[in-house]
């Protein structure tokens, strides 16, 4: 029983030390991060989903990474460059990871619907290109 | 406070207590005092703002079969502009 905790520590203490790491970093520079349930639940979504399309687990790994990339360039783009409230802008981030996981995630995710996954995933890239844009040309 | 909302929630509405009433109210109501600028007055429109995003979850997934928590895109999308268009505001 005592070996089955140890190991079970390690297996579900691996995650919360790496969302831990990345939260150290922003906490060392002056972020208070509440966003990172947010990127994680991102990454979750993006690794499986290039895992199930590619049928590659390090690809996904890295789209994983990726995709906590960019739910942490929004956050890091609210709040360096618009002065935002940390805090709203963290547990808005959270909020977004967990709609982004239930929207694109719904029920399982078979071969067949991997397409239209990346269908849903080129329009979402494409909505956060204009409103990048948009943003440029409200700032300047 | 809080806990008369949380009261009213369970004898009002679900009428029984789950582990799951209730998650993420109190963040919802952090982002609704942030988004009224911490006027009780303002909180009201608000509240009522993000209460109608939560609701319009439950049509969604009657109409389209998408989970009602996927309503949290559009909450989150309206709150990330609102962030950004804090310092225009602050000018």
């Amino acid at each position: 029983m005592i070996a089955d905790i140890l190991t079970g520590a390690f297996r579900s203490g691996t995650s919360v030390m790496l969302a831990s790491q990345g939260e150290l970093i922003s906490e060392r520079a002056g972020v208070i991060n509440l966003g990172t349930e947010g990127s994680m639940l991102a990454g979750a979504l993006g690794g499986f989903a290039v895992t199930a399309w590619t049928g590659n687990p390090w690809l996904g790994t890295l789209a994983g990474g990726l995709c906590g990339l960019l739910i942490s360039a929004i956050h890091a783009f609210l709040v360096l460059t618009c002065h935002a409230n940390q805090l709203a802008t963290g547990l808005t981030i959270m909020f977004f990871g967990m709609g982004l996981t239930s929207f694109f995630l719904d029920g399982d995710l078979s071969a067949s619907k991997s397409s239209v996954l990346i269908r849903y995933l080129s329009l979402t890239y494409r909505i956060f290109r204009f409103w990048a844009r948009f943003y440029s040309i409200m700032i300047r | 406070m809080a806990g008369i909302a949380g009261m009213i929630e369970i004898a009002g509405i679900e009428g029984r207590l789950r582990p799951a009433t209730g998650v993420n109210y109190g963040y919802l109501g952090f982002l609704a005092a942030w988004m009224a600028w911490n006027h009780p007055l303002r909180l009201i429109v608000s509240a009522f703002v993000l209460g109608m995003i939560s609701v319009a979850g439950n049509s969604l997934e009657i109409g389209s079969g998408l989970p009602s928590s996927s309503v949290y895109i559009l909450m989150a999308l309206v709150l990330f502009f609102l962030l950004g268009s804090g310092r225009r505001l602050n000018k």
